[in-house]
């Protein structure tokens, strides 16, 4: 177990968040406060880089138009 | 049912499709717990396609980069791509060379090819290429996320005992 110092406001605030959280522990307030800011930022992260279909289909749409263009392919020469 | 390796790398389509919106849990999850390692080349139509739309392209590139991490051709990686495309032309085989820097960045850093048609790909095993199919790859996340949702699952034994202020 290792000790942390923590500073009064935090202090209250984390014991306010103990109770609506209902954890059993500060060890668990914690816990629950690092999950959840995994989430936001996964959350954050996926949402700036998701694509709605119309923009998908357009994607898809230069990606073939770039092979044709190419003209190449897994080929095996005759 | 594979396993996963902790990287894994995406074709232009399956990365299209992995950022769909429809598919946002499968992404999270993904960013959750895998390193997604994508070639230039891969988000190239991407970053094309938010360009064609007239999306400020620094953003899309930043907001790419916070996600994934993004290859970029270096001298090397040019270099063993062409060598490799040498060695595929004396067996009879022309790729095209965007699909042979996306397939050289995934051996380069241990990554796991993620592509919608993975025969495109085959003639890079020989080299070191790992590659699945995306529905595989999404039936082996789907597993993985009931694995883990099954670990989350509160144990009585597990729970602490109530803590004294």
């Amino acid at each position: 177990m290792k000790t942390i110092a923590v500073d009064e406001d935090t202090w209250e605030a984390i014991k306010k968040l103990k109770v609506r959280l209902e954890a059993r522990s500060y060890d668990e307030v914690l816990k629950k406060l690092i999950q959840a800011w995994h989430r936001v930022e996964l959350d954050m992260k996926a949402e700036s880089v998701s694509i709605d279909d119309e923009e998908a289909e357009l994607m898809l749409n230069l990606i073939k138009n770039m092979k044709k263009r190419g003209g190449q392919g897994n080929e095996e020469t005759p | 049912m594979k396993r996963l390796p902790e990287r894994v790398s995406f074709d232009p389509e399956a990365f299209v499709e992995i950022n769909r919106k429809r598919n946002r849990d499968f992404l999270e999850f993904l960013l959750a717990e895998f390193q997604v390692v994508v070639s230039f080349f891969t988000v190239h139509p991407y970053l094309l396609g938010k360009a064609y739309l007239g999306k400020d392209l620094e953003n899309e590139v930043r907001a790419l980069g916070e996600a994934y991490t993004i290859v970029y051709p270096t001298k090397e990686l040019l270099l063993r791509a062409i060598e490799i495309e040498a060695r595929l032309i004396k067996r009879g085989i022309f790729l095209s060379f965007d699909d042979i820097l996306i397939g050289v960045t995934a051996i380069e850093n241990n990554a796991l090819l993620v592509s919608s048609e993975p025969s495109r790909y085959k003639p890079l095993e020989k080299y070191g290429l790992n590659v699945m199919g995306l529905n595989s790859f999404f039936d082996e996340l789907r597993e993985l996320a009931r694995e883990e949702a099954a670990k989350w699952e509160v144990k009585p034994s597990a729970v602490p005992s109530p803590e004294r202020e």
